[in-house]
Parts: C-alpha cells; structure tokens; sequence
C-alpha cells in the first residue's frame, strides 16, 4: 500500500474511532470489564471467610452442580419461561389483531391493552399481593361468590408458580402486542384486498398471509420474552422472597440473594456466568436456526 | 364475459361526496379506462366495483345483476393492484395459484392454468423466486398471472403501470392490451396518464372531483372535448386558453395593443357581454415561415420566451395577451429566446368555452378574420 493512501486510510478510520468513543469508553466501562472480571472472580473463592480473593479452579462450578437449590431454580425459570412466553406472546397476537382491526376506540383499546406494561414491577407486585392474599384478597372474594373454598396462592409450593406465571402474562401481553400491532400495520393492505377478491376465509388470511408476514416480529418478540422471563425478578422481593422453600426462586434472584444475603462472590460470578451463557445460547438458537424460516422484506 | 353498469353510482365519505352519480354501461371485452387527476374519485369508483368499498347509493349490475351486496370474491373479477399485492413470503408460483388454492381448484386443473399463464407471460424461469428477487416489470407480470388464471371475464386494473420506467410502462401499455384482446375480457382500468388512456382504451370516460365530465372513444374526447376541463387535461403540454369578452358577434384579440378581430358563427347564438374562454392546442399553432403564403389563416407575431428542444420536436413558450402560451412543432427550430415571430393559429381548430360553466361553445365557422396588417392576416 502506497504511504499516501494508507494515510488517507488511517484518517478516515480515526475519525471513525473518535466518534465511537464515547459509547466505547461506556461499553467498556460497564460491561466488557465487568463481564471479564465476573467470569475471573467465577473462579474464585471469595466469601466472607476469605478476605483475599483466592484461585480455586472450578471448584464454584463444582459446588454448584451438587447444590440442589440450584437446580431448582433453573427448573422455576423453566417453568416460568415454558408458561409466560407462548401464553403472552399468543395473547399479544390476538390484542393486535383486534386493536389493529378497530376503527374508533382503537387508541382507547390500546392503551387498556398497554397499561400494565408502564406500571413499575414493584407495584404490579404489590396489586397482585393483594389479589393473591389468603381470605382478605380480590381472588380469594370472587371464589368466595361461586362458594370455592379459598386458597394460599403464594404460601402454597404447587401453586405459587402459577401465580406468578399468571401475573407475568398480564404484564408482558400489552408489551409484546405494541411489537405486533407494529408489525401489522407494516403489512400491506393490498394484500388483504387481494386475497379477499380470492375469496379467502378469515383464518387462510391468518395461516397463509398474516402469521408468516408476522414472523420477523415474533422472532424479535421471543428473544425478548425468553430473555425479560430471566430478568423479571421484582417481583419476588415484594411477594415470596423466592419461597416457600425455593418454590418460586428465579436464577437472578438467586444470584441476588448468592451475593447479597450470603455474601458469596465466588459462587454468584459463577452462577451469573452460567446464566449469561443460557441467554446466550438461546438468543444464538433463535437467530441462527429460526431466522433462516422466516421472510424478510 | 362480462357487462358492468353503474346506476347512479355514488360515494361519501363522511360528509365529502368523492364519487356523484355515475352513470355508465361498460361493454363486454371492452377496454374501459377511468381517467382523471389524483382526487378525482377513478380509484374509489374501481374499488366500488371490485367490492372492495362500499357503495353509498345507486346500483351496481355485472351482467344484469345487482352486485351491491355481493362480497368481491362471488362477483367474480381479478383485479392487478398498483403495487402488485404480490405475496412476499410465496414464490411466483405460490403467488400465481393462491387464488386457485384459495377457491380448491383440481391440481390438474391449476396446473394446466399455470402452464397456459406462463407461456402467455413468459415468466417459466421466474416460477420459484421470490418477488423480493424480481424486477418491476417482472412484478407486473406475475400479477397479471394472477388475473389470466383466475380466468375472471371481468378484469379491473389500479394505475398498473404507475411504478415502471417509461419505457417500460410503453412495453406494458401494448402487451396489456393485446393480452386483453386475446383473452376477450372486459378491462376497466385507472389511470391518471394520459397517454395510456389515449393508447390503450377502447372509451375512456374522464373524471374530475367524482363527476363524469366525458365519456368516449379517446380521439372524439380529444378532437371534441365537452368541457374546458376535459380540454385542459388531454394533451401535453395542455390546451392553451385566453379569457375573453364576446362582443359583435366575434371576438376582439389585442395582442400588443394592436387590434384583430375574429367574426364567428357559433351553434347557439351568444348574448354579448358573455365571458369565454378561447382555446387552442399547441399543435394547432404553426410557425409561419413564407409570408406569401397568408391566406386563410390568424397570424400574429410574438416573442419567443423559451425554446424546449427534445430532439423530435419542439416546444416554444410565448407571451400572448398576458398568457403564457405553448406552441408544438415537429423537428429542431432553432431559436434563440427574445426573436420575434409570426404564429398561426389552425382556424378550423378553435375551441371557444363558456367561461362560467366551462362547457363547450360549438364554433360552425370563422366568418371573418379582419386586423392590421402584418398582425392579423386572413
């Protein structure tokens, strides 16, 4: 390469550099580092009996496989993941589908559809506590009409993970149908017309236009499903804490409780490290294999 | 084959009526062609028919029928959209046949349809690509083997060709034609251009702010328009106008200052004092080259503002009674901008309108033509 080009070269890649850099400094800052320095404290000992950090191999990793309530929350996120996600994201759809199809209150339907989606996680936790509270709560009443006898919603290890599937439903749906009406209104309406001159049914439009067009949408949705169904632990900190007995603890509240309760920075970098490649491979999944099955524009 | 009759036909949409009280009978393996400026309710009327819009009053007959309430499917027409409405995710085949799957057509029946659409088309290398994959002109294709297939009698069409290259949409104009004449099918088609409703149909009915203004063979509209508005909007560049005052029975010209008088005899008497509109078509002004060669003909000169040269003819932009005006002629005239010339006017091509109702003022003929010499000359 002659000298002048490579200079040319070099100033346009600098100016490139210089305008990144601030949100490079912010990446690296705060999630490159602390990524690496997690993964390397994985491999340490480092509880309160340490007050040095100190190389233990895998031992965390180890421990971790023999520690029972570990697999009993990520059986939890599993359950809570297999129940929140297709529920909220077929509810989503059909949200869309109707909000979308409205022509006057449509605004009205939509923000009712929304709104749990703005309310803060904390207090979502705290209306459904209510609902969910034993004898004094709105469910506990509206079985009490039909003469059903009442039940411990979150005392109740069977239960407690329906509760909370219920209550997740309810406030992811509104999210994922804002992607979906989105998504519907990208869909040209020739299409339709086009189709109804066909003589199409309502449901081969669905199956044969609407469903595949949509694909895009609900691939992006249920990365963000699978991924917020391991983020969304508020909750437990106002509701159950993650009991009774573990039964409704989640991976990261764990991790919380790892590192914050038991002071176990060791364990939780491991633990945390375990979770970050989950996601990992599960978002890797859904782009590499389901992407190929699905149209883009 | 198919008969579509409008009855009275009209649209609102909310309290803004689009589309007032069409009447009009379009024939069987006719090529109709709706033709209008954007806003002018073409499209409203065409989705009307196709039932993809509800009809606010009057009656809608396909072959003696009323269609009013007929969901779009049982009226059975095909319909080519302006953006194609191809499927995105479905290869041209899928695209082809989905209607045909849609209504559970036999696979051999399909087959030998598709078989017949492609040879027509020649698209047989295109079957499995995406439309994603395709050009414009390929897109336009595999949407009117959509329509060929569904082997409707009645074929609608939205502004088809608003998406292609000219030279393109020149290719399409003719093969679209010819495929409707092969076919024998009934076309009504929208356009706002007015070369393919000039080209392609059979009639043409022009519409303006949901009214019918004409409906004809494309040269009677053009030779014999009903209106100022149909005047204006065939032919480009457009008819050229002057206001006028009726006076004597004639009318007075003063082009710098100078007077001209034309004498004329006209169908229906005027009153004086009636405003007119005068109007000739660029192509009906000539450039008068021999003087001696004066006879019979309304010369005036003028100055030249500007000169469009586009190689096979030219258009030359002049000042006449405060008008901008536009004159057409074959071949390359060079002249330069400010040069003064002598321009004649074709007499037996003289439109006069009425200014207020803007309708058509039969000239029978010119008696007189009396000015200065050197400026108006018969």
């Amino acid at each position: 390469m002659e000298k002048g080009q490579w200079a040319a070269k070099f100033k346009i890649n600098a100016y490139a550099w210089l305008l990144l850099l601030p949100s490079l400094i912010f990446l690296i800052l705060f999630t490159f580092y602390p990524v690496i320095k997690t993964l390397i404290f994985s491999f340490y000992q480092a509880d309160l009996s340490t007050p040095e950090p100190l190389f233990n191999g895998i031992d965390n990793y180890r421990r971790m496989l023999g520690d029972e309530v570990f697999w009993k929350v990520l059986k939890n996120n599993l359950w809570i993941t297999l129940g929140t996600v297709p529920t909220s994201m077929a509810l989503a759809l059909m949200m869309a589908l109707y909000a979308n199809k409205l022509l006057r209150v449509k605004s009205l339907i939509r923000t009712a559809f929304f709104y749990p989606t703005v309310i803060p996680m904390i207090a979502i936790a705290n209306i459904w506590l209510f609902i969910y509270t034993p004898e004094y709560g709105a469910l506990s009443h509206f079985l009490h009409w039909f003469g059903l006898e009442h039940l411990n919603w979150l005392g109740n290890q069977e239960l407690v993970t329906w509760a909370m599937i219920i209550m997740i439903i309810w406030k992811e749906a509104g999210y994922f149908m804002i992607f979906y009406l989105a998504g519907l209104q990208n869909i040209s309406q020739e299409l339709y017309e086009s189709a109804s001159l066909d003589g199409a049914k309502s449901w081969t439009v669905f199956s044969r236009i609407t469903f595949p067009l949509l694909m895009p949408t609900t691939l992006f949705v249920m990365v963000i499903a699978v991924t917020n169904s391991f983020k969304l632990v508020d909750h437990l900190v106002i509701m159950t804490q993650g009991g009774p007995d573990n039964a409704s603890n989640l991976l990261l509240y764990y991790i919380y409780q790892t590192a914050f309760s038991f002071w176990d920075q060791g364990m939780a970098s491991a633990l945390t490290v375990v979770m970050v490649l989950i996601l990992v491979v599960i978002a890797a999944f859904q782009f590499l294999f389901l992407d190929k099955k699905i149209h883009y524009n | 084959m198919a008969e579509v009759e409008l009855r009275d036909l009209s649209k609102t949409f909310g309290r803004e009526q689009v589309v007032q009280h069409l009447n009009v009978t379009i024939e069987q393996g006719e090529f109709f062609v709706l033709v209008g400026p954007s806003g002018c309710g073409k499209s409203t009327t065409l989705r009307m028919i196709a039932g993809l819009e509800e009809i606010s009053s009057g009656e809608l007959l396909i072959d003696g029928k009323k269609v009013n309430h007929i969901p779009p499917s049982q009226r059975n027409i095909s319909m080519v959209f302006q953006n194609y409405a191809l499927y995105p995710h479905l290869n041209v085949k899928e695209n082809i046949l989905f209607g045909l799957k849609v209504r559970k057509v036999e696979k051999q029946e399909q087959k030998t349809r598709l078989d017949q659409a492609v040879e027509i088309l020649g698209i047989y290398h295109l079957l499995e690509r995406k439309p994603r994959e395709l050009s414009g002109g390929q897109r336009q294709r595999v949407a009117l083997g959509r329509a060929i297939v569904s082997q409707h009698s009645l074929c609608l069409m939205d502004e088809p060709l608003s998406n292609l290259d000219a030279k393109l949409r020149s290719q399409m104009r003719t093969e679209i034609r010819q495929l409707q004449k092969e076919l024998g099918i009934t076309m009504i088609y929208v356009t706002h251009d007015q070369i393919e409703a000039m080209t392609m149909g059979d009639r043409m009915m022009v519409l303006n702010e949901g009214v019918i203004q004409q409906v004809g063979k494309p040269l009677e509209v053009y030779n014999s328009p009903e209106n100022l508005f149909v005047a204006e909007f065939l032919g480009a560049p457009p008819m050229n106008t002057l206001p006028l005052t009726w006076e004597n029975q004639g009318i007075n010209l003063k082009p710098d200052n100078k007077g001209c008088r034309l004498a004329l005899e006209m169908a229906e008497p005027l009153k004086d004092g009636t405003p007119i509109v005068l109007g000739v078509r660029p192509e009906n002004i000539l450039p008068l080259q021999d003087k001696q060669d004066l006879s019979d003909v309304i010369a005036v000169p003028v100055t030249i503002k500007n000169a469009e040269l586009l190689g096979s003819e030219t258009i030359i932009e002049f000042s006449f009674m405060q008008q901008s005006w536009k004159a057409k002629w074959n071949g390359q005239l060079n002249l330069n901008q400010g040069s003064e010339i002598f321009v004649s006017f074709q007499r037996e091509h003289i439109f006069m309108f009425n200014q207020e109702s803007g309708k058509r003022l039969s000239v029978k003929r010119i008696i007189e033509i009396k000015g200065d010499k050197e400026l108006c000359v018969s």
